[in-house]
């Protein structure tokens, strides 16, 4: 499976590649009041106004910087009942894609109730990468809400 | 290591790196990469995130035009002088030309007989006669004349038949179950093509061979008739077993 490297901090993180639709550059965003601060705004891509999440934020509480290297990846998933969620993810450090086998990922042996984003781990020759699962991205969801993606498109 | 090592000790330096007996090439040692990597780390140059954001709120025109009509993605192929498609999913395997056996009281100009891929047995056909095409060896003469090959080499048949069997295919498709393969002349590519791009046939031009196509689009400068796979998996069910 091929994985979308990204850096929160000095830590290796990556995305299922499956799922990314397009890794653009750090655009301007439109600032959302009252959302979390891992909300960094929403987006116009393509006319379609998309949500976009600070990773750095969300794991260690501060923005990611702004240079070249720091990207927008748009991803979409389903969710149990098949509806289709999109969104974009800022994370610093996404110059890299791996391709690695699925016997490199194994458990890490501890699920956390406040970060249940954090899915299995790949060790490679470099040290190890932790994976994020998507589905359980907003840890929040008493308090924001994805909508389906039909919803949001401008016409 | 100092920051610029390519430059000193390097391929572009006295090349005194003892790196370079493993690596050959800066550009494989990850030195290199990783600086190169880090030009990436610098800040963002002013109007660069404006310019972005302003290119990224415009509707992608190519995208739009593809994803709003429904596509197909066809694998393009050879029957002599025909050049047909069928849907891509219904490919098993494109593979190289195998030996059919045949299979005796049954086989028949239609059903060839019997191939071993990958140790599983599957009934071979010929998809030109079940089609009503010409054979390919006619064609070979009619592709003789049109590329003018005549004129270019005094060995001319050894020559077709080598740019023949260069191209020749083994088919296999795979449709709930059911497999069938065939032999064709050349595959060519595969092609992703909008729905309102094939067009239909008039109602009058009927006969065995079109009942079979569900349109004609057009690639390059060929015409290219678009199989109807349903059509095709029934009607070989039908007549074959």
């Amino acid at each position: 499976m091929l994985m979308l490297i990204f850096y929160v901090g000095k830590e290796r993180y990556a995305l299922d590649c499956s799922h990314v639709i397009e890794v653009i550059p750090m655009v301007s965003l439109r600032r959302v009041p009252q959302a979390p601060d891992c909300v960094a705004g929403v987006l116009n891509y393509r006319m379609t106004m998309l949500p976009v999440l600070d990773l750095s934020q969300l794991i260690c509480g501060s923005p990611s910087r702004c240079t070249l290297s720091t990207r927008i990846a748009i991803v979409e998933y389903r969710d149990v009942a098949r509806t289709l969620y999109c969104l974009g993810i800022i994370a610093e450090g996404m110059t890299e894609a791996l391709t690695l086998s699925e016997s490199q990922c194994v458990h890490q042996g501890m699920q956390l109730e406040n970060a249940p984003y954090l899915g299995k781990t790949i060790v490679d020759d470099r040290g190890t990468i932790q994976c994020i699962s998507l589905e359980n991205l907003l840890p929040f969801r008493d308090r924001v809400e994805l909508l389906p993606l039909e919803v949001k498109r401008v016409e | 290591m100092t920051d610029n090592c390519w430059n000193q000790i390097g391929v572009c330096g006295d090349r005194s790196c003892l790196e370079l007996k493993t690596f050959v090439h800066c550009r494989n040692c990850p030195v290199y990469s990783t600086s190169g990597r880090n030009l990436l780390e610098r800040e963002a140059p002013s109007g660069y995130l404006q310019e972005w954001t302003n290119l990224l709120a415009q509707k992608d025109e190519k995208i739009d035009a593809r994803s709003d009509r429904s596509t197909v993605l066809a694998i393009v192929f050879r029957l002599g002088r025909e050049w047909l498609a069928l849907r891509a999913s219904v490919f098993k395997e494109v593979t190289r030309p195998c030996i059919v056996r045949t299979l005796p009281h049954r086989s028949n100009e239609i059903l060839l007989g019997i191939a071993n891929i990958h140790g599983e047995i599957i009934p071979c056909i010929s998809l030109s006669k079940f089609l009503g095409i010409e054979s390919p060896k006619e064609a070979v003469q009619v592709n003789r004349e049109t590329r003018k090959i005549d004129s270019y080499s005094k060995n001319i048949k050894s020559l077709i038949s080598i740019e023949t069997k260069q191209y020749e295919r083994t088919i296999v498709l795979e449709k709930e179950s059911k497999i069938w393969m065939f032999q064709v002349d050349e595959v060519s590519q595969t092609y992703r093509c909008c729905q309102d791009e094939i067009q239909e046939l008039t109602v009058t031009t009927h006969n065995l061979t079109n009942s079979y196509i569900k349109g004609i689009f057009n690639l390059k400068d060929r015409k290219v008739s678009y199989l109807n796979d349903d059509l095709l998996f029934d009607a070989l069910d039908r007549k074959l077993f």
